[in-house]
């Protein structure tokens, strides 16, 4: 007898085998089970979970196997998780539809692409994916194709774009602390998919941040890059009860802060001028307020922070060492809020939303010191001013599907001042950061993106001499770019990113200006600086086969000085050996620099991969500061030019990422080498304040740093964290400086150890930690002393021959929510102590102080007798206290 | 209790912490000779200072004995003798005024090391007198102004001469806790270490204090010299301090300190209500 098997294959395909023969209902794939599980067939392990989650399975028992042997051990875990593991690890999709889960073989588009790729026709998914609740775009949010490693996410403005063969997909979009959402996708055309995330509650019952899909690549790992997301940050501690960007860098491997009170960062080797931060794609000159206790952004105005250490992408540029791309919230587009901080050092409210609902948005936020208010109310320091604010304001406009407009603006400030009648004890300075952007987004089409940008910065410092602040030192610099970036998706395997940018550069590097005519004429101009920077930039992240992904290009800048300026030519003795009038527009100098960028990745395994790169920075803009303060000081920009070589970094590195899923952890292993070119340096006890040869105290030489960080990170859960290890070693070599010796740098600090912490319990409360640990800095302390007036000199050896004590420091916060998270008005108190075990942290040693008869360490001034100094060591802070109130309607 | 709150959050946010610690100095201190002196445009007899470093803090200075020490202009020359009172200090055989439009050459000959350094003048300038105010808390004085601390074109150096040993009250006080001799700087440079200079001692003196002020013009290199010195003593230990190096020097050979020459103005004033 001829069997028919086509019909009985068919009869099988159609008529489902039903493993269950509950009665069709409502299925909860998020409801939470526990299955342990060891070497049994799938259909019993199916079968387990029909019974404890209420839940229907259909398959075909000719395509799946289930006599296939599994095991799985899950204790309350949600149904999709444990579906997740079960099946997607063993090939099998499953769907849920008409209220049953339907298994099927995966349909792999991976092998589709590979099969298919000169045949098969192919279809763009595209779309935005945003925060349900406002309307804001997701930065980095996850697309992925189910049971497959294919995927991509979101760029700086929520887009994504996906080519793939035609075919049905089940596409997840993910961002950590939102709720998972899955589409099912008939891909026969090109399709947008627009997304929007819903939240996970704040609550602690339901707090635990949502896990991102176990099967998504580690494609969001990239080389030696780190992203802040609003979530992530606020989960940390900050200081005194404000969200701190500065601080939160402290936490990566990679990245050293001076230390307490600073807004210094210095990033594998290199120093603290060589780091970009842009918001909202303009550059802000000091992002600090107070010397740097205080990070200069309202927190309530960040959305998302992306760190680049390393393995730039090719739209960054004119930094050697980092880049901290600060993206600001959008504005909710759907309901209007409020939102504050009330603290003891600082105040910020935000206000934002719909200027037409979904279509356009607007967001306000503002911050302000109270301690200047306070101490004007009780008189306790009444010669002493001190206050800063910033504000951030950022609107939002859809015009329609294809085109968006955003407005930035930014404005921080910070005064203070001691004015008394006693001259030797009357300062003031004041600095201010001003910056706006306006950005166009623009789809051409559901693979081209662009995004062009007009943007403009401005930085001012002043320094006041005279007690009614109208004789003052001032330095500038200030900035205008326009540039367009395009992304274009060209197909499945590449991904072309480039742009065109013009910026315009002014810099003062410090005048003065003052009322007494005789002295005004008296004082020396110090030429200003103008110059043209003109770049080119074009990348491709390309996919070869499974597992290798390159990504390549090169940026091109140009430099150009134009005048009107005073141009000093100098000597080998540095000494100017003649002077050239530059007339207004005319072109002095001119550099070229080619700046190759490239990456390639091997994914070993779907949850572990190693990662190569190449890149090369140039610097043009560069800070002159020989300051070891810990504070950020009185800054002078000087450009590239005849006597400032620009600065060049090529950068490798080498890393290697991995994910487990239980517990679910990420551990990142990174090495780098890093080598500089005319490194910037400076003659001994160089005058870089107020120095129209100002270009005649640097000095240049070589330098380079190597390192080994590594970090592992838990993101998912009620405790989330990371634990991170650095070591590393940073060296310069100025033939003009220490004698033609090698030296470390100051901020060569070779283990560096961090621990961050935050748990939220069930209840109303989160708790969270950072614990530092870091050799401390290298220092020049004396070999001896000699005497010239009765006064102690001190004599020096190697340049930075000694290191400052380790540092270490604990900061703990503990928040209580009091609302609901389903309540309308949303308010919690924070308590944060930084420094809690009060370890003080020197930043300097001092050989020149005595005791007054207050028994304090002063500087002798008489001296016509003898005095006993002392070795003294200086630092900032001590434990610092804050609670402040925390509210959101 | 507002006042309470308020100071201390200021002082928790503001106030530095400054200790004594136990710093070892790790040489080898480099065996320098120190030359310090200054020839000045007043009939009297010159005086250079010469000593090795010391290797701790605190040390008293180790005076060179010995040395030959010259200084001469293109038409004149004269020789410095040791002080028998006072080892390591060198004094002219016979008076002279230095002058203006002159270089002084200083040659010091010792253990068999030549050194030796030029110094020129520039004019001395009259100046109005010091302020002092009272102080708060008791009838004492303090100096309240010298001098502007910046002056491209007319940098300085003011000794302020302090004795209120005559004063009723203190006649029988050591003299030597009557007296106080205090040096200030007007500098073509500004520097934030000098802006943000960490606390100096207070002097605080009775009314009828006489003061003696002195003003010694300066070279541009003498103004820098003054200058780094001053970014490793005076200025240095606040919160804005320079990357340290060692104070440049006029001398040759491997000497360090310096050999300057200036043109003094003086006052005296007496501190009056």
């Amino acid at each position: 007898m001829r069997l028919n098997l086509t019909s009985v294959k068919n009869s099988l395909l159609l008529s489902l085998f039903f493993l269950s023969t509950l009665a069709p209902q409502a299925q909860d794939l998020s409801k939470k089970i526990t299955v342990e599980v060891r070497d049994r067939t799938l259909g019993e392990t199916l079968t387990l979970i029909s019974e404890q989650g209420d839940v229907l399975f259909s398959y075909n028992p000719l395509s799946i196997r289930s006599e296939m042997r599994v095991s799985v051990k899950a204790i309350q875990q949600p149904i999709s998780q444990i579906l997740d593991l079960l099946l997607v690890k063993n090939g099998i999709d499953y769907f849920l539809v008409e209220n049953q889960v339907i298994l099927r073989p995966r349909n792999n588009p991976q092998t589709l692409l590979e099969e298919h790729s000169a045949t098969a026709n192919f279809f763009t998914l595209s779309g935005f994916i945003k925060e349900k609740s406002s309307g804001e775009a997701l930065i980095g949010a996850s697309v992925h194709l189910r049971g497959t490693p294919l995927g991509t996410s979101t760029n700086g403005y929520g887009f994504y774009s996906l080519t793939l063969p035609r075919g049905n997909y089940r596409v997840t979009f993910s961002y950590l602390g939102y709720k998972e959402m899955e589409v099912e996708v008939d891909l026969n055309s090109t399709r947008v998919v627009e997304a929007e995330l819903e939240e996970s509650l704040i609550e602690a019952r339901e707090v635990e941040i949502v896990a991102l899909n176990p099967d998504s690549d580690l494609s969001n790992n990239q080389l030696s890059e780190f992203t802040f997301t609003k979530k992530i940050l606020s989960r940390l501690p900050g200081f005194a009860g404000n969200l701190d960007i500065i601080r939160a860098l402290q936490a990566i491997p990679g990245i050293q802060t001076f230390g307490d009170g600073s807004s210094r960062y210095y990033v594998r080797g290199g120093d603290a001028g060589e780091n970009l931060m842009l918001i909202d794609e303009v550059p802000v000159y000091n992002p600090s307020h107070l010397f740097g206790f205080f990070s200069a952004f309202s927190p309530d105005a960040i959305n998302d922070v992306q760190i680049f250490k390393g393995d730039f992408p090719v739209k960054y540029g004119g930094r050697l060492s980092s880049v901290i791309d600060i993206k600001a919230r959008e504005g909710n587009l759907k309901r209007f809020g409020i939102s504050g901080n009330l603290g003891p050092y600082a105040t910020n409210l935000t206000v934002e939303g719909p200027i037409v609902k979904n279509r356009a948005s607007f967001l306000i936020s503002g911050r302000v010191s109270t301690l200047n208010w306070i101490n004007n109310l009780v008189n306790t320091l009444p010669d002493v001013k001190f206050q800063f604010f910033d504000i951030n304001a950022k609107i939002n406009v859809k015009i329609n599907n294809n085109n968006r407009l955003f407005f930035t603006f930014y404005s921080g400030q910070d005064d203070l001042s001691r004015i008394t009648e006693n001259t030797f004890r009357t300062y003031g300075i004041r600095w201010n950061n001003l910056a706006g952007t306006l950005r166009w987004n623009h789809l051409f089409n559901s693979k081209l993106f662009s995004n062009t940008t007009l943007n403009y910065s401005q930085y001012n410092y002043n320094l006041f001499i005279s007690s009614n602040q109208d004789d003052y030192w001032i330095s500038q610099i200030s900035n205008t770019t326009l540039k367009s970036d395009l992304t274009w998706y060209l197909n499945p395997r590449n991904t072309l990113k480039g742009g065109v940018e013009i910026t315009t550069h002014h810099s003062n590097p410090g005048n003065v200006t003052l009322t007494d005519p005789l002295s005004s004429q008296q004082a020396p101009a110090v030429a200003k600086y103008h110059s043209i920077e003109y770049n080119i930039y074009i990348g491709n992240e390309q996919t070869i086969g499974r597992k290798l992904t390159l990504r390549y290009g090169f940026r091109l800048p140009v430099w150009q000085d134009i005048g009107p300026t005073t141009l000093y030519y100098f000597n080998v003795n540095h000494q100017v050996s003649d002077t050239l009038q530059v007339a207004n527009l005319e072109g002095y100098q001119t550099y070229f620099c080619l700046e190759p960028r490239f990456n390639i990745r091997y994914d070993i395994r779907s949850h572990m991969a190693v990662q190569f790169s190449y890149t090369r920075m140039t610097q043009f803009m560069q800070l002159l500061s020989n300051s070891t303060t810990p504070f950020t000081s009185l800054e002078v920009w000087a450009p590239a030019g005849p006597n400032i070589l620009p600065q060049t970094a090529d950068q490798f590195a080498l890393g290697c990422f991995m994910k487990f899923l239980r517990p679910r952890l990420n551990l990142s292993a990174e090495v780098y080498y890093k080598y500089y070119r005319n490194h910037l340096d400076y003659k001994d006890h160089a005058n870089l304040l107020y120095n129209p040869l100002i270009e005649g105290e640097l000095r240049f030489g070589k330098a380079w740093s190597y390192g080994l960080e590594l970090m592992l990170r838990k993101t998912e859960g009620r405790l989330t964290g990371w634990i991170g290890y650095t070591y590393s070693r940073a060296f310069v070599h100025t033939p003009e400086v220490n004698n033609g010796e090698s030296y470390p740098a100051s901020w060569d600090r070779p283990h560096d150890f961090s621990l961050n912490l935050a748990y939220t319990t069930y209840g109303h409360w989160a708790f969270s930690l950072n614990w530092f640990y870091l050799t401390g800095g290298a220092i020049t302390t004396p070999v001896g002393f000699f005497y010239i007036n009765n006064t102690s000199v001190p004599i020096y050896g190697e340049k930075n021959n000694d290191r400052l004590p380790d540092y270490h420091r604990l900061d703990l916060a503990v928040t209580y929510t009091f609302s609901k998270p389903t309540s309308r008005y949303q308010h919690s108190l924070t308590a944060t102590l930084y420094n809690a075990y009060g370890h003080l942290n020197p930043f300097s040693v001092n050989f020149n102080k005595t005791l007054d008869a207050n028994g304090e360490f002063v500087v002798p001034s008489d001296v016509g007798s003898d005095v006993t100094l002392y070795s003294t060591a200086l630092s900032v802070a001590g434990i610092i206290p804050s609670i402040n109130y925390l509210f959101r309607f | 209790m507002k006042p309470v709150i308020t100071y201390l959050l200021l002082l928790i946010l503001l106030a530095s912490c400054e200790k004594q610690v136990d710093w070892p100095i790790e040489g080898p201190t480099p065996q320098l000779l120190v030359v310090d002196g200054t020839i000045i445009d007043r009939q009297g007899v010159q005086a250079i200072t010469l000593s090795w470093p010391v290797d701790v803090l605190n040390a008293s200075p180790l005076p060179v004995s010995g040395a030959v020490i010259r200084i001469s202009t293109a038409d004149s020359s004269w020789m410095l003798m040791e002080d028998p009172t006072e080892a390591g200090r060198y004094l002219t055989s016979e008076t002279f005024i230095a002058g203006l439009g002159k270089t002084y050459t200083l040659f010091i000959s010792v253990q068999d090391h030549i050194y030796s350094a030029k110094a020129e003048m520039v004019p001395g300038r009259e100046f109005a007198a010091l302020k002092w105010a009272k102080n708060s808390g008791d009838d004492l004085y303090h100096i309240q102004y010298v001098a502007s601390a910046f002056s491209t074109t007319y940098p300085a150096m003011w000794e302020l001469l302090l004795n209120w040993s005559h004063v009723p009250g203190y006649e029988q006080t050591d003299s030597t806790l009557c007296r106080a001799r205090m040096l200030f700087y007007t500098l073509p440079t500004l520097d934030v270490s000098e802006i943000f200079a960490p606390t100096v001692e207070g002097i605080s003196f009775p009314g009828g204090t006489i003061i003696e002020e002195r003003r010694y013009s300066l070279t541009p290199e003498h103004a820098e010299f003054l200058r780094e010195m001053l970014l490793e003593t005076s200025w240095s230990g606040g919160f804005f301090n320079t990357a340290p190096a060692n104070v440049s020097t006029n001398l040759s050979a491997g000497a360090t300190g310096f050999f300057g020459a200036s043109a003094v103005t003086s006052l005296s004033v007496t501190v009056t209500p």
